[in-house]
Order: C-alpha cells, then structure tokens, then sequence
C-alpha cells in the first residue's frame, strides 16, 4: 500500500507522530524507536475498509486533507500519522460536543485543524482553509453525497481524490442498502471515478465505502 | 473592472477576476490577534484591514466573498479561490513566515483559537437541563435499588415496618431517624419476625438510609431545578408542557436548536423512535405518540382521537419551541389555550361507542393511579434472598408509570397482543461514538 502504513499480523498501522499519546483507546505497538499505533476497524470505517480489502489508499505524505464529520478524530489521527507534520488535516464538525474532544487530539497533533462548523454550508468557514488533495466525507446524513460535491467543488484541487462512507440508515431506513449504494455511486460518478468501493460488514451494518478521483 | 476581496488566516487578499493579486492586508503574526481580525472579517461590517483594502483599490465594483453591508457578494469568488490555492505562495512572497512549517503552525493555531471561542460561545443552558434530567432518571434509578437493598437490610431486624411503609422516601425516613423497634409507638418489639441485632449493626443501617435520605432530597431538588430552569430557557414550552416534559422532549433532541428545527412530525414520535422504524420496516403500526403522550392532553384524549390531537400538539409545541429557540415573543397561555381547546372539541365530538367507551374506560381506571416516582416498587432487589421474601410486597407491585407497556395498553393504535416495548431513550440518531447527553 504506502510506507506510512503497516501492517502487523491482521492489524493495519500508522508510526505515531505524537509518541505517547493516546487519540482513543487503540493499541500501541512498539518497534525499536518508533511507535505504532494499531487501526481500529471497529472504530474507523477506513480501518474497516482496509481489512476489507481496500487497497487504493491515496494518501501520502505531506498531503492536505479536507475532513467532513471529523467527529471526535479517530480517523483523523491516523491520517494525521500519515500525512506528517508537513501535511494538514482540515476537520470539520457541528457537534460542540465531539469538537471538545477532537481540540484535545488536535493539541497533541498541530497537523489536525478543528472547525466547529457545519460542512452543508462551507461559505461559513471557507477563509479559514486551503485547497486540499483529498476530501473525506463521513457525515451519516441523508444528502452526505450532495455535501461531499458540493465541498470538493470548492476545496478539491484538479484530480483530487475522495473518499466517503456512505451509512445506508441515514439515507432511507426502508429501502435495500444495495439499492441506496448504486443510486449514491451513480451521483458521485458525476464528479467522479469511483476507483473501489468496497462493503464494511461486518465491521459496520449497511455501510458503503467508496474511493474515487475527481474528473 | 470587478475587484474580488476575500480573507484567510493570513490576511485580505483582493484580486481580480482571474485571482491575480491587486492589493493584500495581511493580519497581525500573534494567532490571538489574527484570530480576532477574522472574526471582525466575518461580521457584515467592514473590518479594519477590509476597509485598508477598499482605500487602495481604485474600482467601486468590489465582490466580497461573504455578506458586507454596501457591497455584493458571491460564494465563492475568484479572491477566496486564489487564496486557498496558493495561501504559502502570497505568505512567501509577503515574508510572513520562515518555512512551510511555520506556515502551517500558524493556521493551525489561528483556527485552534477560532474555535475555542465559538466553544466558549455555544449555547449552554439547554445542555444544563438535558443533563439535569438524566441526572434525575439515573438517580431515580439508584435510589430504587438501594432502597430495596435497605428494605432486605432492616428486614433482618423488623419486616413488619417495611410493609407498613410502602413508599422508599418514607421507610428511608423512619430508619434514618426512628430506627429502634422500640421506638415505634404501638408496636411489640417481641412480635416481630424479625432477629434481634446489635446497636452497632443497626446504627449501620441508619448510615445507608440517610445516604438515600439525601439522593431523595437531591431528586426534589433536580425536579424544582428543571420546572425552573425549563421556564427561563423554553417559556412557551414550558407553558404547554411544564418543566419536566419539555426537559424530556430537550434530552430526545440533544438540544433546543435540534429540537427547534425538528418538523412536527418528528416532535409527534420522538421518544417513540423504535416503533417508528418498525413502522418503517413494515412490521409495525404507524406510532402515534412519543414523549408527548405522557402529557396530560393524551391522557385524557379519547382513545380514538388520540392521533388527532398528538398532532395537534406537536403542531404547537413546533411553534413554541421555535419561538423560544429563536427568541421570539412569550405566546405560551394562547398556545397552550388552542391545545386545550382542540381537546375539549374532540371530547365533545366523540361518538357514543358503547364497547369501545367502556374498554377505554376499564382501561384507564385499571391503570395506576399513582404518578410520583416516590413508591416505586417494580425493581426486585439483586439478591438470592430477594426471591425468598419478594412474595409480600407483590400486592404493590406495579410497573413504573412511564412505562409504555402499561400506557398502551388499551389504546386504540396499538394491534391486540402486539407488545409495544418502552420506547428507545434517544437512540434514534447517529451511531457515533462517544456521543453523550
Ligand atoms: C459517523 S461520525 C464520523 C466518525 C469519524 N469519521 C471517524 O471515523 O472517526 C459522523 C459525524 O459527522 C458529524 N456531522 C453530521 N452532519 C454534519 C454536518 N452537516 N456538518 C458537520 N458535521 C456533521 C456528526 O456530528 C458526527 O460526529
């Protein structure tokens, strides 16, 4: 995949740029110097996708990222670990409650930038930001793929990447999961080449995990 | 020619309608102060370094990227574009920082300190009370278990006196104080089942119920502290629903602006969340009530017109609830007046159902009377003795009175047999973790 991630037995990995210091209750491998700090698929749903397979990781070093439903920054910090202190993580959030929590990761790591802001309205907080290589969007909303575009389209620089979880409750409890996947790949493939995509069962119910770049 | 000004952690930046610079301000190098002049930025009115930059551009056409008085503005423009494209290339050439490293610490702190502040400027109070009213359901919940636990201590010593004194706050009372069989008038110390023990063990006993004395005390307090606060932060809920149901409705939505922005619809069946995806699925019944048939409108409601005025009511309290999120004006009493008289006419209107009537009626008076949460009976407390003298309290034992199993009992809208269980406390929205109330 990428240097930055490792894996180790079934575990995926990210070297910890913040030694020590805990972003949620993950475990911590240590190999001589250096500390990893194990991915929780529980708990992030790129985990979750990579051990479901997922391969097409467009993430490096040094990139900048626009982050929609940082939450609390479990995801996050292992972003954070691969993009480095010469990279930025831009994370938008609308519950005061998970931006307490997330301020304290983003203490401990200067690459993460918490926005108490809602990400269905980026003219509120788009002069704090920069263009960004990748978009990832994990909002649990019903027009989650409405406010992915609609963000990309601002912030997404020219061949940029994506990444989305779609949560196929939010959109519509009635209908079948795989039939709300296939109608939210054919929106986003207006804007985008899907690359993967990929189902989180188990690790998630009714969860869709799609990569792609924009046109 | 259109100028375009927009703004970043850096400074103003004003360019034209390719993003190629014209003029730019750049912000005070200590986060704090740089902080505050993107905040001045975000305000209608020109900020200081905004008004810097319209004194040196020649053109009157000027686009901001947000709202400014006396100006238009586009979401976004080509100043706001050029600037989060290639913000280190303006910082560079402004020598405003020594490295890209430098330039990053700066954002980062910039936004760190943005957003502290509009942490510190969230609304509070309505927090105050959802978690004022978990706190009351949590400790209703222990105080019932260690009252139970209190009634098999003393059992041991004197059982008659926990069946004479049925209701927890009471019994705790007496052992607080009285405590000594031979202290309670017209009793004969050597009739009771009970074992004789110690002083020493007894006066142990006297120290747990004073412990549950206090939670009891603690409970009143948080009831008179929510009937208040309810009204000073919601008065036109308040005035349709009292203090303790709007602190219910509060805690399903998390907070007064969700709950403000909730369509009707929604207020009808919060609190009955389960039941509605069940409905969804297909495998339910369409749930008619949530918190709100708690009220008293719904319980007196005939049992045929209950759906009419659930919505109804929720109709209104989505009115009072934006007035108050809002702060609009206090329309609570007329609001609260058209309530009750969409129940009077409903009553009024209702239809001589000989059997429907009279099931309604057995139903209602079969349900418990009593509405305090002060002698509640239904746990069984966690011990093997438990099961061995449990037998004697059966004739009080009831469920809870805001249990939905007893409540829908005998109502119109739930099928014969169908076993409605009490509704999800608040479960119905996203499953991310850590989310608390
Ligand atoms: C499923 S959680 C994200 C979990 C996170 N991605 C992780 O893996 O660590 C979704 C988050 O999106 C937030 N959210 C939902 N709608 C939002 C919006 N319009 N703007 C900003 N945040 C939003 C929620 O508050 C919640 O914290």
């Amino acid at each position: 995949m990428i240097p930055e991630i490792q894996r180790f037995g079934r575990d995926f990995a990210t070297r910890s740029i913040a030694p020590r210091k805990k972003a949620y209750d993950e475990r911590v491998l240590r190999k001589g110097r250096d500390e990893w700090r194990v991915w929780d698929p529980k708990k992030s749903k790129l985990g979750a996708a990579m051990q479901k397979g997922l391969t097409d990781v467009p993430l490096r070093r040094g990139m900048k990222i626009l982050y929609l439903g940082i939450s609390t920054g479990t995801t996050a910090s292992h972003l954070s670990d691969i993009v480095g202190f010469e990279g930025m993580i831009y994370g938008i959030e609308f519950s005061a409650r998970m931006v307490r929590d997330l301020m304290q990761v983003s203490s401990q790591r200067k690459n993460i930038v918490p926005i108490l802001a809602d990400a269905r309205m980026p003219e509120n907080w788009a002069q704090r930001v920069e263009k960004v290589d990748l978009v990832y969007c994990d909002v649990a909303q019903r027009d989650q793929s409405e406010i992915l575009m609609r963000n990309a389209k601002v912030f997404l620089k020219k061949g940029g990447h994506m990444m989305i979880a779609i949560k196929a409750r939010s959109i519509d409890v009635a209908a079948k999961p795989r039939d709300i996947f296939v109608q939210e790949k054919q929106k986003l493939s207006k804007m985008f080449n899907i690359t993967s995509d990929v189902n989180l069962n188990p690790f998630e119910k009714d969860h869709a995990f799609f990569v792609g770049r924009m046109i | 020619m259109t100028i375009y000004v927009s703004f970043s952690p850096i400074g103003v930046f004003a360019s034209d309608g390719n993003g190629r610079e014209r003029a730019f301000v750049s912000f005070p190098k200590e986060p704090e102060l740089a902080a505050r002049a993107m905040q001045d930025c975000m305000q209608p009115k020109l900020s200081r370094e905004e008004s810097e930059i319209a004194s040196k551009l020649k053109e009157k056409d000027v686009l901001f990227e947000i709202k400014k008085e006396g100006y238009k503005h586009e979401f976004p423009n080509p100043a706001g574009d050029a600037l989060r494209k290639n913000m280190i290339l303006i910082a560079e050439k402004q020598r405003l920082f020594k490295n890209r490293m430098e330039f990053l610490s700066f954002v980062h702190a910039v936004n760190f300190e943005l957003s502290k502040s509009s942490m510190q400027k969230e609304p509070v109070n309505d927090k105050l009370i959802v978690h004022a009213i978990n706190a009351l359901d949590e400790i209703e919940r222990t105080t019932n278990t260690l009252a139970m636990r209190l009634r098999e201590w003393y059992g041991q010593y004197f059982p008659e006196a926990g069946y004479k004194l049925s209701d927890n706050k009471a019994f705790s009372e007496y052992i607080s104080t009285t405590l000594y069989r031979s202290d309670v008038r017209g009793a004969e110390p050597h009739d009771s089942l009970g074992s004789d023990i110690s002083k020493e063990d007894l006066e142990e006993i006297r120290v747990f119920a004073k412990k549950i004395l206090e939670d009891f005390k603690a409970r009143e307090e948080l009831e008179k502290y929510i009937e208040m606060k309810s009204k000073k932060v919601c008065p036109n809920t308040h005035a349709i629903l009292g203090g303790m149901m709007s602190a219910r409705l509060l805690a399903h939505a998390g907070s007064l602006e969700r709950l403000a922005k909730f369509p009707a619809s929604t207020i009808q069946i919060l609190g009955a969340e389960r039941a509605f995806f069940r409905f969804k699925h297909g495998t339910g019944s369409s749930p008619k009530h949530g918190v709100i048939f708690n009220t008293r409108y719904l319980q007196s409601a005939p049992r045929d017109k209950k759906g009419k005025i659930a919505r109804i009511l929720a109709g209104k309290l989505s009115i009072a609830l934006k007035l108050d999120f809002y702060g609009g004006e206090f329309r609570g009493d007329s609001l609260k007046k058209s309530v009750d008289s969409a129940l009077l006419s409903q009553k009024s209107s209702m239809r001589p159902r000989p059997q429907g009537h009279s099931s309604f009626n057995s139903a209602v008076s079969n349900r418990p009377t009593s509405h305090s949460h002060h002698s509640n009976h239904s746990q069984k407390p966690r011990t093997s003795e438990g099961s061995k003298t449990s037998g004697f309290r059966s004739g009080t034992t009831h469920r809870p009175t805001n249990n939905a199993d007893t409540r829908d009992n005998g109502s119109a809208f739930v099928k014969p047999k169908q076993n409605v269980r009490p509704p999800a406390k608040g479960r119905g929205r996203s499953a991310c973790k850590k989310r608390r109330k």
